[in-house]
């Protein structure tokens, strides 16, 4: 990731990024009508709060990037990429399905167990 | 043409009396941000799920965009405004904020919190905080500067796995 020049804000990036993820694996629906996203409110478009998610711990695996300044990258929103695969990944491991769709919302879950209900009948 | 229907209130707004002349159908989030002139609380999602526009009323933490000013006369009502600015400290070193959308509204929780530690004989802290959303901490930053802001002040409580385990 490059040299780490600021630790809470670099740390801070990583934990948001990472919750993130984790709510679009569980949550985040966007739904479309018309070229234009339906549920556009935080009534039915779902985020996270505190009480929903898990403390993340962050180890920084520090390099030295020779074209950033002082050694250091952008660490922008790459955090947010491995925490929901790491989720479904999970759920799939757990109750032997394979999720092709996220968020894993219960209806999606519940349609994935019937269908590897009915393959084993 | 008649005109616009409109009433006189008054109330205790950080300690001081104000009056004020307001439409009967007018946020309490707008008479302070637009008639009042302070712009501490935000609007966040309008609807009472963000806890952005976070006041106390009456002592008691409420969403600003729900209450009909009208409601308030002769009532308290507090801003983030009225906040020590030293007491935010923890905040700003545990990373309680990034893009500060949510950070009034988590400050006016977090210090009322503060005063009553008991509630977390019953509650877990991030039940407690769970009425303000943050979209860039994760939480973890929040939940820890609260964390040390309480045992700054001699409170008890459980390792957050967080940020040093």
């Amino acid at each position: 990731m490059g040299k780490v020049l600021n630790e809470t804000l670099a740390r801070g990036q990583i934990q948001g990024g990472v919750a993130q993820g984790v709510s679009w694996a569980l949550f985040e629906d966007f739904a479309w009508k018309d070229g234009a996203m339906e549920n556009t409110q935080l009534t039915n478009y779902i985020i996270p709060t505190s009480a929903d998610l898990p403390p993340i711990r962050v180890d920084f695996l520090e390099s030295h990037y020779e074209h950033g300044t002082q050694g250091a990258k952008g660490i922008g929103e790459l955090p947010m990429d491995g925490s929901a695969p790491a989720v479904v990944n999970a759920v799939a491991e757990a109750v032997g399905v394979e999720p092709t769709e996220i968020p894993l919302t219960p209806e999606r879950l519940m349609v994935l167990l019937e269908g590897r209900r009915r393959e084993a009948s | 043409m008649s005109e616009p229907a409109s009433l006189e209130i008054s109330f205790t707004l950080n300690g001081e009396p104000v009056t004020v002349r307001i439409d009967p159908r007018e946020r309490l989030l707008d008479t302070l941000r637009y008639r009042l002139g302070l712009p501490g609380t935000k609007e966040g999602c309008g609807e009472g799920e963000c806890g952005s526009c976070t006041v106390y009323l009456d002592g008691i933490p409420a969403n600003a965009c729900l209450v009909p000013t009208y409601q308030v006369r002769d009532r308290e009502v507090g801003t983030v405004e009225a906040l020590d600015p030293g007491e935010l400290d923890p905040f700003v070193r545990g990373g309680a904020t990034q893009c500060g959308a949510c950070t009034p509204g988590v400050a006016m929780t977090a210090m009322w919190l503060l005063e009553r530690p008991e509630l977390l004989e019953t509650h877990d802290l991030r039940e407690l905080m769970a009425g303000n959303l943050c979209r860039c901490t994760g939480y973890d930053g929040i939940i820890e500067s609260v964390a040390s802001a309480l045992r700054e002040r001699g409170v008890e409580l459980p390792e957050e796995a967080g940020r040093d385990a």
